[in-house]
């Protein structure tokens, strides 16, 4: 278990070595002089000299990306443009704000997920299957940004149970949550199906059955629990892209968070903002990913050997 | 002569040994037995109709301000209303079909053919080529949905065509992946053995054998991708980040929509009803093409 531990953390550091290359380059591959598109209409020469110095882009590029690893790992990730506070302040901000809004919609989504997956898969009606499949495929489809909008004007607007904007409030914090789970509780619903639909083929599932145990007990002891490998798997994928939707449901209400911060950094083009955001972000999913990992590797001692 | 023949037998489903009806139409038979994936098919039909005749279809010009209509609710004149400039929300909606289904066609269609051929030379290449490919597709891979997209339009800025590229950018390493993926099932199999052993060349190989056999899950992610791109592309206008006012973009006419959701409704249900809508039918007819074309599942 050890030996396993060790060397899928040892395949992290390649990974993280990317993201940060891949995050440094961004200022580099904007086409043009990312100084001039920064400080934006005709800036001054002395202005444009001393923005670039402050983000060190008059040295050699090796160099660039030397200081910029030290300084990350040291906590630094530049000083934000637009407010002139360290990039690391502004992100330490935002972050509760938009982890509590991705931990809750993950809730919302495996329990609706794992709910309606199970309810298909143990049907004994081929319509109430085929009904819950269609809508876990009208939920994938769903725009969060258009049922984000629906939400506020039912419940918000015509019924006034929630606030209009988001705020901090556990009030506050239904509407944007149901909105970011819908889609991955649909996704979650057909991965739990076909998963279980699998699982209860198996002949250990007959032998149970056969040994005289009820339906309910098969699923809930056997089945479900073989099931659910693949479930937490996908699961985990899906907690890196709830983070990245909180971009958009974060902006269609109102909330302050990393995603409607890099939207504002995007359009404000304040570079050092938005690096900072896809960096923290994206190193992020990648640990998340890994403890997956970990955590499959415990429950299937085959993973461990292969 | 001799290697045409061994392809054709070998290619799963043989031309010189099939019964007189064509495969395509055997296989839309088959299609058309399922529900779902045909009613898939025919919301992707007619949105791909509306896309092309859109301007003979809209019944009004999507870019006209009728002053004397602002804001106005459905009626038989305008059926889903006008949004705050008097425009009909339905003529912009016909005309957005043509715009999401370019970007959704055009992005995964490029994706789709750059992942492709990067993928069969990493799967069938194999060594130093396959690894130092396959470490930049999980570190494309390691930023989570729209985030990689985001990534690109920050770097670009703003605009309709960035976001065409930023989607289809971020759609690459997935074919890379599935494509090597089947290429390293395919390559030691023994019709591939027997090819070269017949002196057809790496290029023949890959281009004529292995290609044909990965084609089936190709066709699948990029049904499903195009869907997943529309999304994608609708989602960044709507946070102001790709097609720019006045574009009749559907993302975009619901960034508009959020200040008058009070007052006009139907500003934001119909333009995000349209994304849905086709989205569900590349959905739908997706799934239909992954059960038939994949012999693993039933």
């Amino acid at each position: 278990m050890l030996t396993f531990l060790a060397r899928r953390t040892l395949l992290l550091i390649p990974i993280l070595f990317g993201v940060s290359i891949i995050t440094f380059l961004m200022i580099h591959l904007v086409p043009g002089d990312p100084v001039q598109i920064m400080l934006g209409h005709a800036p001054s020469g002395t202005d444009v000299a001393a923005l670039r110095h402050q983000l060190g882009l008059d040295q050699a590029l090796p160099v660039q990306y030397g200081n910029y690893v030290v300084n990350a790992l040291h906590g630094n990730l530049g000083t934000s443009i637009r407010s002139g506070r360290p990039v690391v302040a502004e992100i330490g901000d935002r972050f509760p704000a938009t982890l509590q809004l991705t931990l809750t919609a993950m809730v919302i989504a495996v329990i609706l997920g794992v709910g309606i997956g199970t309810l298909a898969a143990t049907s004994r009606s081929r319509f109430i299957d085929n009904l819950l499949m269609l809508i876990a495929t009208m939920g994938v489809s769903l725009p969060t940004f258009w049922l984000g909008l629906l939400l506020i004007y039912f419940f918000a607007l015509q019924l006034g149970w929630f606030p209009v904007l988001s705020d901090t409030s556990l009030r506050g914090l239904v509407l944007p949550a149901i909105t970011l789970a819908l889609p991955g509780a649909a996704v979650l619903a057909r991965v739990t199906r076909a998963s279980l639909v699998d699982v209860l083929h198996q002949d250990y599932i007959r032998t149970a059955r056969a040994k005289g145990l009820t339906r309910s007990r098969v699923v809930w002891r056997h089945a479900l629990r073989n099931g659910l490998i693949v479930v937490l798997t996908i699961a985990g994928l899906q907690f890196g892209g709830l983070m990245a939707g909180s971009v958009i449901v974060e902006t269609v209400f109102g909330r302050t968070g990393l995603g409607s911060f890099v939207v504002n950094a995007i359009q404000a083009r304040d570079y050092p903002d938005i690096q900072g955001v896809v960096l923290v972000i994206a190193s992020f999913y990648v640990v998340i990913n890994l403890i997956i990992d970990v955590l499959y590797g415990l429950i299937n001692p085959r993973i461990r050997v292969s | 002569m001799q290697e045409q023949i061994l392809a054709n037998a070998t290619a799963g489903e043989s031309t010189a040994l099939s019964q007189p009806r064509p495969r395509s139409a055997r296989f839309l038979r088959r299609l058309i037995r399922r529900p779902l994936a045909l009613i898939g098919a025919v919301i992707v039909l007619l949105f791909l109709l509306t896309a092309v005749f859109g301007p003979m279809l809209a019944p009004h010009n999507p870019d006209y301000l009728d002053y004397s209509a602002v804001l106005a609710h459905p009626s038989a004149s305008y059926p889903f209303g006008t949004d705050d400039t008097g425009r009909d929300i339905l003529s912009r909606i016909i005309a957005g079909a043509r715009i999401s289904l370019t970007v959704g066609l055009v992005a995964v269609g490029t994706a789709m053919i750059i992942g492709t051929l990067v993928g069969l030379f990493a799967g069938y290449l194999g060594g130093w080529v396959d690894q130092v490919i396959m470490r930049l597709a999980d570190v494309l891979l390691a930023f989570p949905d729209i985030l990689l997209a985001i990534v690109i339009i920050a770097i670009l800025g703003p605009g309709l065509v960035n976001v065409m590229i930023a989607v289809g950018v971020s759609a690459i390493p997935v074919y890379v992946r599935t494509v090597r993926a089947a290429v390293l099932s395919v390559r030691e199999q023994e019709f591939v053995e027997a090819a070269r052993a017949l002196g057809a060349s790496s290029w023949r190989i890959m281009w004529s054998h292995i290609l044909r056999n990965v084609t089936a899950p190709i066709i699948v992610l990029a049904t499903l991708g195009v869907g997943l791109s529309i999304l994608t592309a609708a989602g960044l206008s709507f946070l102001g980040l790709g097609a720019q006012p006045p574009t009749p973009e559907w993302g975009d006419m619901l960034n508009e929509a959020q200040t008058y959701l009070q007052q006009a409704w139907w500003m934001a249900v119909f333009p995000g009803a349209a994304i849905m809508l086709v989205v569900i039918g590349l959905n739908l007819l997706g799934d239909g093409l992954r059960d038939l074309l994949d012999p693993t599942i039933n």
